[in-house]
């Protein structure tokens, strides 16, 4: 894997870094070095300028001194003294007897002929025009004495007590007798107590003749510190005046004279001419040094010194150091800033990248309810709400998905433990079956010995069977006889006692006619009785001779109600015949005679069984490509559990025979024969003690 | 590389390289400060004193200027000031707890009376005192461990003369503080003016005084009078003689050429002894001036100035120099130029007392005008 997003911001952060503080460094070191040159080349100018003004200075003080020195008063003062030196014998032996005494006495101490000297008019014209006119002039001293020597070398005036009286033996005086002047340099002044750079002029007179010389002795340290001012840029600028040997002879800061410096670092960077330097000075600290060397000014050759002028480096580069720091500090938020940024932003991307992955990776490992919590408005907070929307719309695919394997599972597990079930209840079924097998083997067995005693039974019930309907014809056979054989007699009877009632053989009182009545009913009833057996036998012995034709059912219904309405009138039963609305006269193929005897049979039952008060209706209507015919009354009804033998032979309800009513039982059995032999059926409806509905349908022409 | 670690790697290099750029642009260079222990007297028996306030600003000015340019050789001056009130007991205990405590590379002092009490105890533990406001000669005499950077009664007395000659006094009245300064300027002047004929008079008065009427009677017949004391005692001396319209000429030390009299009209046409900080023409005051000024709010006076240049006398010593107590007394003793702002000052190899040049001067019209 290559560098991450993070990891390449960071190095981006760091080469920017990196060129930033090249540029910065670069900017530095140029800025420096041009800043560097341009305090150099000014802090030379500045060397040299003060130097110049130094020489200047003491020129000018020479000059001074070269003025005065044509004072008149001074030409004559020394003449004077002169002639009278020169009036002496050996002036020289005066002049050491004198230096003797001079020198011998206390140092502090002003012997008289010093005193004379000093309080002369001479010394007091001296210290108005050198030391009073500069104090007057700068308010403070410039110069520390000023004396006057003869041409003898002798002292002839002096602003304050000399260190001795003889001075042709000093080397400035020859000097400035030899020259016309002579600058001594830098020295300690014993007598005035001052550093001093003495400045002796030689004393002329008209015609060039050597008078004398005077000698100034100007503080040196203020000639310097006159420019110094000036030449003060920097809080730390210092200023060294050092002989070209290495002496220091004047500082801007506490020194010691004399003090050798050519073993510092700083003077061995001095060249002829001058030029500028960075170098260590005093106290470890860095400086930048420029140094020009006295050339003198006019006809002054100058002292040759060498005048450096320092500057820390601290103090003169501190913009520059401002602006390392101010960049430093600038650099360093801004960096850190940046850093911080590139940090965040590294994070910001990383982590939602590594948020992604991560959730990729539980994603593609099947967890499909990570989401990503990323809420920013960027590409990266697009990007996260696109993934945690196809994570979702994933979650519910394959929860959908899981669904069905789920429901599919559970399916296929519901039909494996069916599929168990039915093995094992196979197994069980099949160790049932094995047994039941078994059993049935063993069944098959006893079957097999049934069978054959059923055998043997149905051939021994076969032949009983024959041997019954033998019996059973021969019984119909006999009820046929026996019932034919009592009809007539019967009708005899019947006609007789007929005959009886009617007064045909004379008039009966009512005790004989209720007699004979009893009579003839009985014999009615046990004609029907007879008749009905007749009729049954017939049927069963399949004699019953049907003899088909059209026959209206309006006529055969009508027939039924007129022979009943007189029984029903007498039981006081409304009956009436009903047929269906808009049926026309309708026929059916039949048996007109044996559909009367069913007919009869169910319109005499239902009158029979209604109590008096009662209805009987005979409804006839054509239904389809029957003819229905319902027989309905108010009466008794059929117990419900007697309604399955209502169609046996001698079948009489309980109820109905309690009523007591005359009945054979077979006028059902009768009915129903014979709407069977029409291809017709028959049923009943009834609900005990409210009624019965008997039918029949039989096939329309 | 995991991108945690990336990050963490990528964290601590920031932060390094902010460390190092920091580090390397601020130049960190601590070194353990110089100690200056300061028994200053800031304040007096009559309330804050000028002088000691203007020693301690000069100082502190000074030591902001140093500090502010690396130091002395990379070390800070620390100045640890104290306030001894004038009192020798409690300039002695200061400087007790300071040796307990800070142990100071050397101790600087105000005003004769703590400093020569401290005297005794710097030999002791053979560290440097070095003195500023202190007049009595006994102050370093036959001393090892004190030096002192103040102009005594010796060094006075060229500029008396010179006021007295220019002036033609010859028969003059002192009323002096009757501590060593007085009783030398007095007793000086009695001999000088004795060589060109003259006589003076000396009155002398305790510290305490304010009331110099008496004095001013027994002395209202001299051609002059000159006060001698601390500035407040100068003030009421001037003030009561214009109340008692003195008519003779009146002299004071450098105790009067303090700015705060130079605007007092009693103070009009006295002459005194001056530093020339005061001369509009020494430029090598004018940026102290301008810098003390806008530092602290007021004038600079030649205390700050004396303050101010003791501390740039001994930072440049010690450049280059080990900081050890005994090194100081050395480098002090060796002998050196110091061109001050008070002028220069040349000390001798073995000199102990040093002091800034001083001038006759009279106070007119507000200035101070020197006189030769």
């Amino acid at each position: 894997m290559g560098l991450s997003i993070g990891a390449k911001l960071i190095l981006t952060f760091f080469f920017v870094l990196f060129v930033t503080v090249a540029l910065e460094l670069y900017l530095l070191f140029t800025t420096q070095s041009a800043l560097r040159q341009a305090v150099g080349q000014d802090s030379v100018f500045l060397a040299g300028d003060t130097i110049e003004r130094i020489d200047k200075d003491i020129f000018l003080k020479i000059e001074g001194i070269q003025l005065y020195s044509q004072d008149v008063s001074l030409k004559s003062a020394l003449e004077e003294s002169n002639r009278s030196f020169d009036a002496m014998e050996n002036a020289d032996t005066y002049i050491l007897a004198r230096d003797a005494e001079w020198t011998s006495a206390p140092k502090d101490a002003v012997t008289p002929f010093m005193g004379e000297l000093i309080e002369g008019s001479l010394s007091d014209t001296l210290r108005q025009e050198f030391i009073g006119f500069w104090d007057r002039k700068y308010g403070y001293q410039i110069y520390g004495e000023a004396f006057v020597t003869n041409k003898y070398g002798a002292n002839i005036a002096q602003t304050g007590k000399t260190s001795d009286y003889r001075q042709a033996d000093e080397e400035w005086w020859q000097e400035a007798k030899e020259k016309g002047f002579y600058v001594s340099g830098f020295e300690y002044d014993e007598s005035a107590r001052v550093w001093s750079m003495p400045i002796s002029v030689r004393v002329d007179d008209a015609r060039g003749n050597f008078l004398g010389v005077i000698k100034t002795v100007p503080l040196a340290r203020e000639v310097v510190r006159e420019v110094e001012p000036a030449a003060k840029k920097y809080e730390t600028t210092e200023i060294l005046l050092v002989t070209p040997d290495g002496k220091l002879i004047y500082s801007t800061k506490t020194f010691r004279a004399f003090e050798d410096v050519s073993s510092k670092e700083f003077f061995g960077n001095i060249k002829p001419g001058s030029g500028f330097f960075i170098a260590e000075g005093w106290g470890g600290k860095e400086k930048l040094f420029a140094y020009a060397q006295s050339s003198g000014f006019r006809n002054f050759e100058g002292l040759k010194w060498i005048l450096l002028v320092g500057h820390d480096t601290a103090e003169v580069f501190s913009p520059m150091r401002q602006l390392q720091n101010t960049l430093a500090i600038t650099s360093s938020i801004l960096f850190f800033i940046l850093g911080l940024l590139v940090f965040l932003l590294a994070r910001a991307i990383s982590s939602p990248i590594r948020k992604l992955t991560e959730a990729a990776n539980y994603i593609a490992r099947g967890n499909l309810e990570v989401r990503i919590d990323i809420n920013t408005k960027d590409e990266i907070g697009e990007l996260a709400s696109t993934f945690n929307e196809m994570a979702s719309k994933l979650r519910r695919s394959y929860q959908n998905l899981e669904g069905k394997v789920r429901a599919r599972t559970k399916e296929l597990e519901r039909r494996i433990r069916e599929l168990d079930k039915v093995a094992k209840a196979l197994v069980r079924r099949d160790l049932e079956l094995s047994q039941v097998r078994r059993k049935q083997e063993d069944q098959l067995l006893e079957l097999d010995k049934a069978a054959k005693a059923l055998v043997r039974r149905d051939l021994e019930l076969l032949k009983l069977n024959d041997e019954l309907q033998e019996i059973d014809r021969a019984k119909s056979h006999f009820v046929s006889i026996a019932a034919h054989q009592l009809r007539t007699p019967l009708s005899i009877m019947k006609w007789t006692f007929r005959m009886l009632l009617s007064g045909d053989f004379g008039k009966l009182n009512d005790e004989q006619k209720d007699v004979i009545q009893r009579g003839y009913d009985v014999n009615e009833g046990t004609i029907g009785l007879i008749s009905d057996l007749l009729d049954v036998a017939r049927i069963e012995s399949g004699r019953f001779a049907y003899e088909f034709s059209d026959v209206s059912i309006e006529e055969i219904i009508k027939y039924a109600v007129e022979m009943n309405m007189p029984r029903a009138k007498e039981r006081k039963i409304d009956m009436r015949a009903i047929k269906g609305s808009g049926d026309k006269v309708l026929f059916v193929r039949g048996d007109k005679t044996a559909l009367r005897i069913a007919l009869q049979n169910l319109v005499s039952n239902a009158i029979n069984y209604t109590l008096p008060g009662g209805e009987v209706e005979v409804i006839y209507k054509k239904n389809g490509a029957f003819m229905e015919v319902r027989v309905k009354d108010t009466g008794v009804g059929v117990q419900r559990n007697q309604m399955g033998r209502l169609f046996t032979k001698f079948f009489r309800g309980d109820n109905v025979m309690r009523m007591q009513t005359s009945g054979t039982g077979l006028g059902l059995f009768i009915a129903k024969s014979i709407i069977s032999a029409h291809n017709g059926e028959m049923g009943a409806e009834s609900e005990e003690g409210k009624g019965s509905t008997f039918w029949f349908r039989i096939p329309i022409k | 590389m995991g991108r945690n670690k990336i990050f963490r790697v990528g964290a601590i290099c920031i932060g390094v390289v902010i460390v190092v750029v920091l580090v390397f642009f601020a130049r960190i260079r601590e070194k353990e400060p110089i100690v200056i222990g300061a028994i200053l007297s800031i304040s007096g028996p009559t309330g804050p004193t000028i002088e000691g306030e203007g020693v301690r600003d000069g100082m502190l000015l000074a030591v902001e200027e140093i500090n502010t340019f690396g130091g002395i050789n990379g070390s800070k001056i620390e100045l640890v000031i104290e306030d001894a009130k004038i009192n020798a007991e409690i300039g002695k205990e200061i400087f007790q707890n300071m040796e307990a405590g800070r142990k100071p590379l050397l101790y600087v002092s105000t005003h004769s009376s703590v400093s020569s009490a401290l005297a005794p105890l710097v030999e002791e533990n053979n560290v440097v005192l070095f003195v500023a406001l202190a007049t009595d000669p006994g102050v370093t005499k036959e001393k090892e461990w004190v030096f002192r950077y103040w102009p005594t009664a010796e060094v006075e007395m060229p500029a008396l003369m010179t006021l007295l000659k220019a002036t033609g006094v010859r028969n003059l009245g002192v009323i002096y503080l009757d501590d060593e300064f007085g009783r030398s300027i007095s007793s000086g002047l009695a001999r000088e003016v004795g060589k060109i004929g003259g006589t003076v008079r000396g009155e002398p008065f305790s510290i305490r005084e304010t009331d110099f009427k008496d004095e001013i009677a027994e002395l209202s017949s001299y051609e002059g009078i000159l006060g001698v004391g601390f500035p407040q005692h100068v003030k009421a001396i001037f003030k009561q003689l214009r109340d008692e319209d003195y008519k003779g000429n009146v002299f004071s030390t450098i105790a009067a050429a303090d700015v705060s009299f130079h605007t007092l009209p009693e103070a009009n046409g006295v002459y005194i002894t001056a530093p020339i900080i005061y001369n509009p023409t020494f430029l090598f005051a004018q940026g102290l001036k301008e810098k003390y000024e806008a530092r602290f709010d007021k004038p600079l006076t030649y205390f700050a100035a004396n303050g101010y240049d003791l501390i740039k006398m001994l930072a440049a010593l010690l450049e280059d120099e080990e900081f050890s107590r005994e090194n100081v007394k050395k480098l002090l003793e060796a002998g050196f130029t110091h061109p001050g702002v008070l002028g220069t000052v040349d000390v001798g190899e073995g000199e102990h007392d040093m002091a800034f040049p001083i001038h006759p001067a009279q106070i007119i019209d507000g200035t101070v005008r020197y006189q030769y």
